[in-house]
């Protein structure tokens, strides 16, 4: 019989840990010391290897319960592999990011949320692989969660780019003078890009789960406190789409709606057994046990920050006025007003 | 949902003010933050659908017990435990259907408008009043000719009209994406009247069922539903099925490592923690009304007959114990996972055998029974079973001892109000299969909402719409490219600029 640790591949997984925040910390370098390009490439090149291990212990632990259950099971199915499974997708997501726009600046705000769910599973919690019920053996399992989790990933990725945003506009832009293609519009844009990934993914991962519910307990919505979060945060992206669209709440507010909604994304990934905990017991032994202290702050944190941001004094937007931008062009409004002119005379 | 009511007669008063407000953005964003709020709320508060409440306590006994009775009296006053299913929450989801099929139609007209007749004819005011709109110059004299191939090329759907010595050209690229975004609002209307529906004209409920046993589900429309629908139902036919349990088994598979939480349980306990239920199988045959199906039901599994379905949900295992006194064996239930003594006339809990003044030396305890067929990668192995752990305890001090492995062959001693007795896990096995069933005739509706709409977000958000306005004069044109983005438009004047030039 193999030792447990190396059967479940727990020491390849604290490796990749301690890669990824290798990774991190070049990143940090890179984006702080522009000059230093070749940091930046290093901690492309650690991050893409820490992926690499983590895609093998996630094949590990498939191949553990293929033994065991005698078919794929997507190892994703408690608490732990589960926000693994969460930072491996958005590590992926960034990576592709990173290729796409070729620029790695954003490599220590798109590790944040990684290195932050990867360290909430060091904070003890139970790493052993599950025990299936007969209810998560089905092939839904597989299609729900990646769905799911796509969209979280991205929404992740929004609320990163959202506190960017608003870091970046309180100092003065500091970003765009390291490289001037990353303006607020840019994060801006970005940001709400990332929403419209993750909705329809949202949105067909609630659907997909309905179904499978159906399936397995004859009930497609049953006002379980996981299911009713997930609306919620259907919810408020629903909000945040028709405002940004019809009132063009963007800057500030959007950013401000990306966190709102990403803390709502936490609570309904980790935070409903905590809510479960906090308010069920209203003892303290609720924060006692593995890591509730450390989400309530994170979530506390979540919400907290971006508020005081929101509410300090606000420098001006940066968006150009419109004109500005069609300065080569001879403006309508400014022809129609001089025929407007000869008309008179 | 637009924020500008399209009616031009104006309804009498309240109803124009209601009507104005069920076409409101703002309103129908405030609808969904407290439909939010109030769903957040209903997972902080437990529901009383969902709530489980503590062995020996009754519902309000628990929730008097955590809020206090005052508090309780205020939260079940203002409907905090039910939530979901609180009169003003529907309230609120209706006004929010409403809202969806008023700004739906009101949509759906625009979008049919602007598709067959969009407007095409624009003076210079127009660009003048629009901040994106620019003015070209032409060198040619064949402007409109070259902008209209253009477009065309380009796969824009072009309608172009004179006025004059100018002429006007309309072109709009992407419309799907518009129709994709009437289509989400319908989608939203679809899946709650599904959800609706279903509510109004399905039923649920749940059945027990022994080992070969036959059992007629009478189902019960009426069941559960508001006084205003219950006239609805009243006259649906009568549904009878029979249901027909031929088998049920309960297979258990062997973990391939011990969990780490029972590493230092004693070798010979192990192989208990290593069981776990791997699957639960009824073979069911229902029927009526001279049709039937019969089939394998297991979890991920239902049966279905017409519209009715029927779903494993659960399962019981019960096992017995043999109590030896006197040379006299007598048969009782085994209360698996309790605390439970044995008093002159069975198992009771210490609680009852205290307060009836039973003499107890000790306590028991017994794991859940497990037995079945056991499967070891994926091939059966043989029966297990009745085994479970029994765990013994001092009534004086209360601390259990290690326990130890029961099956029908070993003994145990015991005493019974100071008499010794054996006590012997019977051979004997009940097993019940659980079955919830479901009849509910909006569930079409509600899967082709959900994706109509999954797939009509994905269109509105991945295909660009861009509308293009032109008005080319003798000398000059007017240009709007508007739906894209200043860049796009920033592109398209430029590319314009160049093709006029020539």
């Amino acid at each position: 019989m193999p030792n447990v640790s190396e059967a479940q591949g727990l020491q390849l997984y604290d490796y990749v840990m301690m890669v990824y925040f290798g990774a991190f910390v070049l990143y940090a370098f890179h984006m702080f010391w522009i000059r230093h390009k070749a940091m930046g490439a290093v901690a492309s090149i650690l991050l893409w290897l820490g992926w690499i291990g983590q895609t093998v212990f996630l094949v590990e632990r498939a191949i553990f319960y293929y033994h065991q259950h005698q078919g794929f099971v997507l190892p994703a199915t408690n608490m732990f592999e589960a926000i693994s499974f969460f930072a491996w997708l958005i590590v992926l997501l960034y990576l592709i990011g990173e290729f796409v726009i070729k620029t790695r600046i954003f490599g220590v705000l798109g590790m944040i949320v990684p290195i932050a769910a990867m360290a909430y599973t060091a904070a003890g919690i139970n790493t052993d692989p599950r025990q299936l019920m007969p209810a998560l053996k089905s092939y839904w399992l597989v299609f729900h969660i990646v769905s799911v989790f796509i969209g979280y990933a991205a929404f992740a990725i929004a609320f990163s780019l959202a506190i960017m945003y608003l870091l970046n506009a309180r100092r003065d832009h500091a970003l765009k003078r390291i490289d001037p293609r990353f303006n607020l519009q840019f994060l801006d844009d970005w940001s709400y890009r990332m929403v419209l990934l993750g909705f329809p993914m949202l949105t067909l991962g609630i659907f997909l789960g309905a179904v499978w519910a159906d399936s397995a307990w004859g009930r497609y919505w049953g006002w379980d406190p996981k299911e009713t979060w997930a609306l919620i945060t259907w919810f408020i992206y629903l909000a945040f789409i028709h405002l940004r669209i019809h009132w063009r709440w963007v800057g500030y507010r959007s950013a401000l709606f990306n966190i709102i909604g990403f803390a709502s994304v936490l609570i309904t990934f980790i935070g409903v057994n905590l809510l479960d905990r906090v308010f069920k017991l209203n003892s303290i032994h609720a924060y006692a046990e593995g890591g509730g202290t450390f989400m309530l702050v994170l979530l506390g944190l979540a919400v907290l920050i971006p508020t005081v941001l929101y509410f300090l004094p606000t420098p001006k937007e940066e968006a150009a006025p419109v004109e500005d931008q069609l300065s080569e062009f001879t403006l309508a409004s400014e022809v129609a007003a001089d025929d407007a002119e000869e008309n008179q005379a | 949902m637009s924020s500008k009511p399209q009616q031009k007669q104006e309804l009498p008063e309240p109803l124009n003010t209601i009507w104005k407000w069920l076409n409101s953005l703002p309103v129908a964003v405030g609808v969904i933050i407290v439909l939010a709020i109030l769903s957040a709320l209903g997972t902080i508060i437990p529901q009383e659908h969902l709530a489980q409440p503590p062995m020996g306590l009754s519902l309000e006994q628990m929730y008097i017990e955590r809020f206090g009775a005052q508090k309780y009296g205020i939260i079940k006053q203002l409907g905090l435990t039910h939530i979901y299913f609180t009169p003003y929450f529907f309230v609120l989801l209706l006004w929010l259907s409403i809202s969806a099929v008023v700004c739906t139609t009101t949509r759906i007209k625009n979008t049919f408008q602007a598709y067959s007749r969009p407007r095409i004819k624009h003076t210079p005011r127009f660009y003048g009043n629009a901040k994106q709109a620019v003015v070209l110059d032409n060198a040619t004299p064949d402007a409109t000719v070259k902008l209209e191939a253009d477009l065309k090329a380009r796969r824009y759907r072009v309608k172009t009209e004179t006025d004059g010595d100018a002429v006007n050209i309309y072109a709009d690229r992407g419309y799907v994406q518009r129709w994709a975004i009437a289509a989400i609002h319908v989608s939203v209307i679809i899946l709650l009247a599904g959800a609706v529906y279903g509510k109004i004209f399905g039923t649920e409920g749940f059945v027990r069922m022994a080992d070969n046993s036959t059992q007629t589900l009478r189902l019960d429309f009426m069941h559960g539903k508001h006084r205003l629908v219950a006239p609805l139902v009243s006259r649906l036919p009568v549904h009878e099925y029979e249901l027909n349990q031929d088998s049920f088994r309960i297979d258990y598979d062997k973990r391939i490592e011990l969990p780490s939480m029972f590493a230092s349980v004693e070798p010979e306990l192990q192989d208990y923690y290593r069981y776990f239920v791997k699957d639960y199988v009824s073979n069911l045959t229902v029927s009526r009304n001279g049709r039937s199906v019969s089939g394998e039901v297991k979890v991920n599994h239902p049966v279905r007959l017409g519209k009715l379905n029927i779903y494993q949900s659960g399962y019981q295992q019960r096992g017995y114990m043999l109590i030896e006194q006197n040379g006299e064996e007598t048969e009782y239930p085994l209360p698996s996972g309790l605390w439970f003594v044995i008093g002159p006339n069975g198992p009771m809990t210490p609680e009852q055998a205290m307060s009836a003044g039973v003499m107890v030396a000790e306590a028991f305890f017994a794991e859940p029974l497990k037995a079945g067929t056991l499967y070891v990668g994926g091939e059966p192995q043989g029966e297990i079973g009745p085994m479970t752990i029994l765990r013994t305890a001092r009534m004086e001090d209360g601390a259990a001892s290690q326990g130890r492995l029961l099956t029908p062959d070993d003994t145990q001693q015991i005493t019974i109000d100071g008499q010794p007795a054996v006590l012997r896990l019977s051979a004997k096995l009940e097993n019940y299969s659980d079955f919830s069933y479901k009849l509910d005739p909006g569930i079409p509706a509600l899967y082709f909402g959900w994706i109509l709409m999954t797939v009509a977000i994905t269109l509105a958000m991945y295909i660009p719409f861009g509308k293009v306005n032109l008005r080319v004069e003798p000398n000059r044109t007017f240009a709007l490219v508007s739906g894209r983005g200043i860049e796009s438009a920033k592109q398209e004047y430029t590319r314009w600029r160049e093709l006029l030039g020539k």
